[in-house]
């Protein structure tokens, strides 16, 4: 498990780093904001085509269901490092002639578009509220494997269900959200600190730089959001499926069934601001592809 | 709107040069103060297509002359010693106006036709 894993994490990313490097070396050749839009996409469809088939090997090789509540998480930490790569390594040249810098200091934090960043914060917290919660109240199931499923003594009799995301499945999740953490913070410290110079003015470099932190900002949270919609859902029907249930389990039951429904319309709207802030330009420019 | 830097490559002048003049001329004409913080080294160099080495030396001819200061972690500011007392700024106004008019003498203009064009560009 540990080479495919770090096959995974490692492999994946570098591979799309390569076609991300060939693509901004085309780029550099040609300076048609359309060009550069097109290998934005192929970049993107890279990222998409390379997660699935991450994780479909992850799928198929880990076994008991455990590859399965990875699949989200590693087709997401393929977008966001295919969307970071997008928006930092494929640009156009840097017109000749003279540069001009401004003395102002960029920050993260300037460029971060607030109430989509508050949604993923948010999905993000109650994500690892759900796997704390999941992992401390987990148990051994009946063939001894630790943090499988969730049980419950009701005088005589006990009652148990899974798969439940306990630490058996919450550990190597854990692993892979922390590499998308990681893997986002530094698509969008790359994305402050690229250069200006592809935009006409500074308002328009600011305004090209939000949108690319919006896109990684995006594709974190749709990450995130595909990620806990199958956990919650694991976790909420094993412990509503109970026969013998502790007081809490039903209403917390119930709680991450409901947060399914609201983490697919998340991903559905994270997936579109990947999409949203750029449009195919109606004629090609010298301006950057995400000034049309 | 923020002082802005800009770096010719055309210009015999040295980079590290250009940027080390326009620096010390913004802050001896206070444009920027005392305790302001300058983007960090990787920020203008990227910006301005430079090394990191050549935006570092420029800091650093600066804060051999007193005009700013580094501390780590808290980046490269305007040191207080560089707080532009009206003599100074009066100064920098003097030597730009002296080089102005040498370069137009030079060129073969009179005195009249440099005030005239001056005077054109200060419009009351």
């Amino acid at each position: 498990m540990s080479t495919l894993m770090f096959l995974v994490l490692v492999g994946g990313p570098m591979a799309l780093t390569v076609i991300a490097l060939a693509a901004g070396s085309r780029t550099r050749a040609r300076l048609r904001a359309s060009h550069e839009w097109n290998w934005v996409r192929a970049m993107w469809a890279a990222s998409l085509i390379a997660g699935v088939v991450a994780a479909w090997l992850v799928n198929s090789t880990l076994d008991l269901g455990r590859g399965t509540m990875l699949v989200p998480a590693v087709v997401g930490l393929f977008v966001v490092a295919g969307v970071g790569l997008a928006e930092t390594v494929v640009r156009p040249p840097r017109p000749a002639g003279v540069r001009t810098a401004s003395l102002t200091s960029r920050r993260v934090l300037d460029y971060l578009p607030r109430t989509l960043t508050n949604a993923v914060v948010a999905v993000s917290a109650v994500h690892v509220a759900t796997l704390t919660l999941a992992t401390s109240t987990a148990s051994a199931d009946d063939m001894g494997r630790a943090g499988r499923q969730v049980a419950a003594q009701c005088g005589n009799v006990g009652s148990a269900a899974g798969p439940y995301p306990g630490s058996f499945y919450s550990g190597p999740l854990a692993l892979l959200l922390l590499v998308i953490a990681l893997a986002t913070a530094a698509a969008l410290t790359a994305v402050v600190r690229r250069p200006r110079g592809f935009a006409p003015d500074d308002v328009a470099d600011d305004v090209l730089r939000q949108r690319s932190a919006t896109r990684i900002v995006a594709a974190a949270g749709a990450a995130v959001a595909a990620s806990h919609a199958g956990i919650a859902f694991f976790a909420g029907t094993a412990l509503l499926r109970m026969d013998c249930q502790r007081a809490w389990m039903d209403p917390v039951g119930w709680l991450l069934v409901a947060s399914v429904p609201v983490a697919l319309v998340l991903l559905g709207w994270f997936l579109a601001r990947i999409l949203t802030p750029g449009a195919l330009p109606a004629t090609a420019s010298k301006e950057p592809a995400e000034t049309r | 709107m923020s002082p802005q830097l800009t770096l010719d490559p055309e210009d015999p002048t040295p980079p590290y040069e250009q940027l080390r003049r326009q620096l010390a001329d913004l802050i001896t004409a206070g444009q920027l103060s005392p305790g302001d913080r300058l983007p960090p080294l990787r920020q203008l160099a990227g910006d301005l297509g430079l090394a990191v080495g050549t935006v570092a030396r420029t800091y650093r001819e600066l804060e051999q002359e007193g005009l700013l200061t580094s501390r780590r972690g808290g980046g490269t500011r305007v040191a207080s010693l560089g707080a532009p007392p009206t003599t100074t700024r009066r100064r920098l106004l003097a030597g730009m106006t002296r080089d102005y008019v040498e370069r137009a003498r030079g060129l073969g203009f009179s005195d009249e036709e440099i005030a005239t064009a001056l005077d054109r560009h200060l419009p009351r």
